[in-house]
């Protein structure tokens, strides 16, 4: 058994030395996501601490009004853009193959790409440090007064270039997350088996798919307005202000579940650990998560209660903000439940876990008490807010992930945790919380603003301040002490057998510390609890007595499962450790750095290598000398992932596909909110543009769409000609689309700085000739491929994978041409 | 044809809570718009798409229901599977009822547009 072991070892060890940067390995950018986050959580704490020392007196100097606004802006932004939502992701990207028995997760350069843009992005936001332009408007970054007017200096554009490049990590984690969760459960893990921490996983990694796209969209129109005048939010040129405010909070609040969700998960694997026994009501917990995906998505406006919008939409808000809590509420119930059915054991991550469910119901019953409109009125922007939002957040995200940590330590490290140190960075932790926001709901009902640089003394809120920085402190002592409780771990701590809990998911079935190949073979699962059930399960992988244990294993491979009852179906071919990854991710960045710059050709120059480097990339997506089937080591035989009609590159494009369709109606949504606010649709002076033109574009769009179809099916009939003419005319029907379309605007209108209705036939005509490139880009590359002769009815993925894109182009220009063209003429009577 | 609410899909598990999510849209819609532009018909609206999405919750949870009775005492390989389906679907149609009577509940007593 140990020449299997070596020889996986070999197959999957990242490169040594510099050769590490190109690792694509789950556990190792697993890691890195969590350390890094780490080390953001660590930044913005200090941060807290300036605020904190700032708040501590009256009439405090250590702050001015600018350098305060700058801390709580780089405090919120840091907090939950570079520590909570990537942490979490680090968690996942670690622990989910890992759970589910598979080998690696299912698109090893996707992790490594999100990665490196996560840690780009938060390098461009802090340089602002360095050029003395840190973003001070909030970690909302409302406008006005973040547009040009009131912020002309760069200080903005940090901020909107840094968070949109990190952004990409968060898309790029739930469509790999989803895909991994549906695809590569090792054989038997049928969906009702499936570790809860997985469901949890996969309802977040929807909640992202969904969630991002819209602040991602209102940020670029934001740097589109600062950078090229375009209007949206600029009230004189027919745009709006509160448009930021849906954009950012149809993100902004299903963010806090994106963030509670996967900690509550953490949490409900923990528990039934340290009482030995089953999480109580599974299925009840898998109702609240899906619940709570749902809901979550109906409550943004409750942060805009006191913006002026009619009160029976308040009330539907408020009305759906109560009800998330029943969900949460049931799985609190779960939690207790859990605990009572066993004897918990009080280790280090339960007393976390305690400390938990304490704080987080408080923050969930002032939760309920902001829902109600007419109290939310009283409390708005008052620090009472900053209470709440603290208990939910530090309570339901920061203490189960010290939970978490102290309780996975053994798989990093193969030590045991502290048993003394680790009790007491628990209660400085707990006690600083507490004495921090406690008194704090107090400061807010007695009317102390939030994002205010200092208060006077008439104020009677001196005491309770001094009493929230002691707090504060006192917290942060407990971080420092954690810090080294982990150091000192790593150097002296007590060596750990496997399994020290008595876990009953499948990661503590590994080897510790964690091999990169994660499992010698794919056992075959059959319960919920696979190593309470059966307690051979982990020696029979480490024998290589599952599937893929075979002695002669030559590549990186990992099963890929069906969606529902996860019985095998094709092994998957997985990449091995390559540069590409991290050389995309820096001429991405270089597009980014040009964009701050306003130096656009540097901007184009990254933005066609960046293209070029995902070329190869995908070029090298598919080794030919794979033959169609592949043994799997328990007799059976199975098709290689490539010769599949639909392979987890497909379902990747589906999912990145669903994204795309929601940054594009969060424009249509731009569109129609603007109109509702608008008083003439279209304005004065910028109506009368044809239907001849964009009807034309519109049919040279469908014909393509057919066309393309027409070569695909004849590629899985043999027919090689018939893709080859096809695709081609597929990619001059659409060429023609964007000439006649460019003709249709072009015209002798006003120019798209004028107004925001001509901003948008522009923004959205763009967005579409986006598309319509990228497509072309795809078709020409299955042409290249076909001509190398390296597609064929038994390797259909490239022009599948092309035409699924090509439809969804052309089916968003169905929405796009009915919004442009159609629509005025039915809202202009 | 087979009915869709029942299948063993990721689809069919969450109908009840994507019809909350489309009857949550078109209230919000329905009033945004018709304060925006002064146009009556905003609570006929509201009352039509409650009682269609509460009809077609209902639909779910009933056959979800004789679904689960039917399996959850068979022994059969994939009942298990079914179960799991049709339980959850189920009591997801019933959260979703509550929720969506819950938001659609404020429309009774409060004027459309006040503000």
């Amino acid at each position: 058994m140990a020449a299997l072991h070596d020889r996986l070892e070999l197959i999957w060890a990242n490169a040594p030395g510099w050769g590490a940067l190109a690792a694509v390995n789950h556990t190792t950018l697993g890691l890195r996501f969590i350390v890094t986050g780490f080390v953001f959580f660590l930044i913005g704490g200090v941060l807290a601490m300036l605020i904190r020392s700032q708040l501590a007196f009256p009439g405090n100097d250590l702050l001015d009004h600018r350098a305060y606004a700058q801390a709580f802006t780089m405090h919120g932004t840091t907090m939950m853009f570079f520590f909570a939502v990537p942490i979490m992701e680090g968690f996942a990207a670690y622990l989910i193959p890992k759970m589910i028995g598979a080998r690696d997760l299912i698109f090893p350069r996707l992790s490594a790409f999100g990665y490196w843009c996560y840690l780009f992005g938060g390098m461009l936001l802090f340089s602002s440090f360095l050029v003395g332009a840190v973003p001070d408007g909030g970690w909302f970054m409302y406008v006005p007064l973040n547009s040009k007017m009131f912020s002309p200096g760069l200080h903005v554009d940090f901020w909107l270039l840094g968070v949109t490049f990190a952004e990409i990590s968060a898309v790029a984690a739930g469509i790999e997350l989803i895909v991994s969760i549906l695809k590569t459960r090792t054989p038997g893990m049928a969906l009702h088996r499936m570790p809860l921490y997985a469901w949890y996983i996969l309802v977040t990694a929807f909640m992202i798919v969904f969630g991002f796209p819209p602040l991602i969209l209102g940020s670029i129109l934001l740097e589109l307005e600062r950078a090229f005048l375009l209007p949206f939010y600029d009230v004189a040129r027919g745009g709006d202000p509160l448009l930021w405010q849906h954009l950012f909070w149809i993100f902004g609040h299903p963010e806090v579940y994106i963030i509670f969700l996967p900690a509550a998960g953490l949490v409900t694997t923990m528990l039934p650990t340290f009482v030995q026994r089953p999480i109580a009501g599974y299925a009840w917990v898998v109702l609240a998560v899906i619940a709570t995906g749902f809901i979550s998505f109906g409550l943004w406006v409750h942060h805009m209660f006191t913006v002026g919008i009619p009160l029976l939409s308040l009330a539907f808000f408020s009305a759906a903000s109560m009800a998330v809590a029943v969900p949460t509420g049931i799985q609190v119930f779960a939690w207790i439940a859990t605990l009572w059915s066993g004897k918990p054991a009080l280790h280090t991550p339960m007393l976390y876990i305690l400390g938990f469910l304490f704080i987080f119901v408080l923050g969930g019953l002032t939760g309920v008490m902001v829902a109600m409109v007419p109290f939310d009125w009283q409390v708005h922007d008052t620090h009472f807010v900053v209470a709440h939002l603290h208990y939910v957040l530090f309570g339901g995200m920061v203490f189960p992930l010290f939970a978490a940590l102290y309780y996975w330590l053994p798989l990093f490290s193969a030590r045991a945790p502290s048993a003394h140190l680790s009790r007491s960075v628990f209660w400085m932790i707990f006690l600083g919380f507490n004495l921090t926001f406690l008194p704090m709901h107090l400061t807010g009902l007695l009317g102390m603003p939030r994002r205010v640089y200092t208060y006077a003394p008439e104020l009677g809120v001196d005491v309770l301040n001094l009493v929230s920085t002691v707090g504060g402190f006192l917290s942060a002592a407990g971080v420092g002490m954690f810090v080294v409780d982990v150091v000192l771990h790593f150097l002296h701590g007590r060596r750990a057998p496997p399994n020290m809990w008595n876990a009953s998911t499948l990661e503590w079935a590994i080897s510790t510390p964690v091999p990169p190949y994660t499992f010698v073979s794919q056992g075959r699962v059959e319960d919920r609890e696979p190593l309470w059930k059966d307690p051979l399960l982990a020696a029979r992988i480490a024998q290589g007595r599952g599937y893929l244990g075979q002695p002669a294993v030559a590549r990186r491979e990992t099963l890929v499962t069906g969606t529902v009852h996860a019985e095998p179906e094709s092994v998957a071919i997985l990449p091995g450790n390559t540069y590409v990854p991290l050389v995309a991710a820096l001429f991405t960045g270089l597009f980014f750095i040009g964009f701050l710059a306003k130096l656009y050709w540097l901007s184009a120059i990254g933005a066609a290598l960046a293209v070029g480097a995902l070329t190869v990339w995908a070029w090298r997506g598919e080794d030919a000398s794979v033959e169609d089937t592949v043994a799997t080591g328990e007799s059976l035989r199975l098709p290689c992932h490539y010769a599949t009609r639909q392979p987890p590159g497909w379902w990747g494009t589906l999912i990145a596909l669903l994204a795309d369709a929601t940054l594009f109606l969060s424009l249509l949504f731009a569109y129609f909110y603007l109109w509702t606010v608008s008083p003439a649709w279209p304005p004065e002076g910028f109506g009368g543009a044809g239907l001849l033109w964009p009807s034309l574009a519109l049919i040279a769009l469908l014909a393509s769409s057919a066309a393309l179809q027409w070569g695909e099916t004849g590629n899985r009939q043999g027919r090689r000609g018939r893709l080859q003419a096809g695709f081609l005319l597929a990619m001059g029907l659409a060429l023609a689309f964007v000439v006649l379309q460019a003709a249709a605007l072009a015209g002798g209108a006003p120019s798209a700085t004028a107004h925001a209705y001509r901003a948008l036939m522009f923004t959205i005509t763009g967005f579409q000739f986006v598309h319509v490139a990228i497509a072309i880009l795809m078709a020409g590359f299955t042409l290249l491929r076909a001509r190398r002769g390296m597609i064929s009815p038994r390797r259909p993925v490239v022009p599948r994978v092309a035409a699924l894109f090509w439809h969804y182009t052309v089916l968003q220009w169905l929405g796009g041409f009915a919004t442009l063209h159609l629509f005025p003429l039915i809202a202009g009577g | 044809m087979r009915n869709p609410f029942t299948r063993n899909h990721l689809l069919s598990l969450i109908a009840a809570p994507l019809i909350w999510a489309a009857h949550f849209l078109a209230c919000y819609l329905f009033v945004s718009i018709a304060c925006a532009l002064a146009v009556p018909g905003a609570r006929t609206g509201i009352a039509a798409a409650t009682t269609l999405a509460l009809a077609l919750i209902a639909v779910s949870a009933w056959s979800n229901y004789r679904k689960w009775s039917a399996v959850r005492r068979s022994n059969a390989p994939d009942a298990p599977t079914h179960a799991f389906f049709a339980l959850n679907a189920m009591m997801l149609a019933a959260m979703s009822a509550l929720a969506l009577s819950w938001v659609a509940f404020p429309a009774l007593m409060l004027p459309v547009c006040a503000a």
